[in-house]
C-alpha cells in the first residue's frame, strides 16, 4: 500500500510518494523501502506521473512504460497535457489488460456466477483489491505554461481504458490509504462516521452528526505558494508514514519521500530523491 | 506531570476494547501472516478513493446523502 499525493497549482505541480513496496514470500508479507513511486517522462521535459496500487506488472516496470511513453512523446508531441494523459491511459491499459489477462478472465467469470462459495468471493474480492492500479499525470506542454494534472484509475471492473479525471487547482490529492489522511485532513473517516451512526447511541440527524465532526477540522489554505505546496505534501505523506509505523499495522508505508515539481517556468526537478546506492547504504556503519 | 498524564491515556485506552471486527482482523492476521482484503479495506481505506483537501471541500460521506 503506498501514500501518494499530488497538488495542482498556478505555479506547478507537485507529485509525491513514500518508497513501500509489499510482495508476499511463501504467502507472508514483505516490504521493500526503495520502490519508486514518482516518475519524470524522459530527461528534461515538464510531465511526470506518480502511482500507487499494484506496484507493477508481471513483464514490464513502470519505469519502463513511462519511458516507452516518453520516446513516443518524442516522436509525436502531445498538444496538451490532457491529450497525453489521454494517451498514457491508452497505453497503460493495453499492457494491463494483456498482462494481467489470466487474472482478469478470472475476475469477469467469478463475477458473472452467481452461486459463489466463501473461498471465491475471498478470490473475487483479492483479485478486485490487488489489482488497482493509480496514476497521476501533470505537468505544462501548452505554449501558455498552465500547469495540469490528471488521475487515472485502472481496476478489472473496467472494459475500457479510464478517461483522465482532473485535478482542481488548490487541491491536494492524496491515494493509497485514505483513512489516515482523512483522519487528518477532517479529523474523522467514513468508517468512524458509519459506526457512530450506526452505534444506537447517536440521536441526532446525519446532518448533524457531520456538523459535530466537521466543526473541529483544520481549514485548508487558498492556493499555496509551491513551496509551501511542497512542505505540506511532504508533512501529509511523513505524518501518514509515522502513523502506519507506530500503529498495529504493518509498515505498508514507509522507506524515503520522494517529491517531484515541475514549475511553469521550468521542467522536472527533483525534491526529494533518493540515490541509487541508498540500500547498500544500509549496511554502513 | 506529562509522565502521569500518558499514564491516565494509557490506562483509560485500556478499558476501550476493539470492535469485534477489529479484533478479528488482527486475529487473522496473526495466524495467516496477511490481511483479508475486506479487512484492510475497512480498517485502511479503498486505494480507488482519493482524498482532497482544499478550501472549500467537504470529505464525500458528508456530502451526497447530507448536503443536497
Amino acid at each position: 500500500m503506498t501514500i501518494a499525493a499530488c497538488y495542482l497549482s498556478n505555479e506547478g505541480v507537485v507529485f509525491g510518494a513514500d518508497s513501500t513496496t509489499t510482495t508476499a514470500i511463501e504467502g507472508d508479507e514483505h516490504h521493500f523501502n526503495y520502490g519508486q513511486k514518482v516518475f519524470e517522462v524522459g530527461e528534461g521535459q515538464s510531465l511526470a506521473i506518480s502511482t500507487w496500487g499494484l506496484g507493477a506488472l508481471p513483464d514490464v516496470s513502470y519505469r519502463t512504460l513511462v519511458a516507452r511513453f516518453a520516446d513516443q512523446l518524442a516522436a509525436a508531441p502531445s498538444v496538451s497535457v490532457l491529450d497525453a494523459a489521454s494517451r498514457w491511459s491508452n497505453l497503460f491499459w493495453s499492457e494491463y489488460s494483456a498482462q494481467l489477462a489470466v487474472a482478469l478472465q478470472r475476475f469477469r467469470e467469478l463475477t458473472a456466477k452467481t452461486n459463489r462459495t466463501a473461498d471465491e468471493n475471498q478470490e473475487l474480492a483479492q483479485l478486485s483489491h490487488n489489482t488497482i492500479v493509480g496514476l497521476c499525470i501533470g505537468g505544462h506542454l501548452k505554449k501558455d505554461r498552465t500547469p495540469e494534472a490528471f488521475e487515472l484509475v485502472f481496476s478489472f471492473d473496467q472494459a475500457v481504458p479510464p478517461s483522465p479525471k482532473p485535478l482542481l487547482p488548490g487541491v491536494a490529492s492524496f491515494q493509497g490509504w485514505p483513512v489516515m489522511i482523512n483522519r487528518l485532513i477532517w479529523g474523522i473517516d467514513a468508517e468512524v462516521y458509519t459506526a457512530i451512526l450506526n452505534s444506537g447511541k447517536w440521536a441526532g440527524s446525519e446532518d448533524e452528526l457531520v456538523e459535530v465532526a466537521l466543526s473541529k477540522r483544520f481549514i485548508q489554505p487558498n492556493i499555496l505558494p509551491l513551496r509551501e505546496a511542497i512542505d505540506f505534501i511532504h508533512s501529509a505523506i511523513y505524518t501518514t508514514i509515522k502513523a502506519m509505523k507506530f500503529s498495529q499495522f504493518r509498515p505498508y508505508c514507509g522507506g524515503p519521500i520522494e517529491i517531484g515539481v515541475i514549475s511553469s517556468d521550468r521542467k522536472f526537478r527533483w525534491v526529494t530523491h533518493k540515490e541509487f546506492d541508498i540500500a547498500p547504504q544500509e549496511t554502513w556503519p | 506531570m506529562i509522565f502521569n498524564q500518558a499514564e491516565i491515556l494509557k490506562e483509560a485506552a485500556s478499558k476501550v476494547p476493539v470492535s469485534d471486527e477489529v479484533r478479528a482482523a488482527f486475529e487473522f492476521f496473526e495466524s495467516t501472516g496477511v490481511y483479508r482484503t475486506e479487512d484492510l479495506r475497512r480498517l485502511l481505506g479503498d486505494p480507488r478513493e482519493t482524498v482532497q483537501a482544499g478550501p472549500g471541500l467537504l470529505p464525500p460521506w458528508a456530502k451526497p446523502k447530507n448536503k443536497p
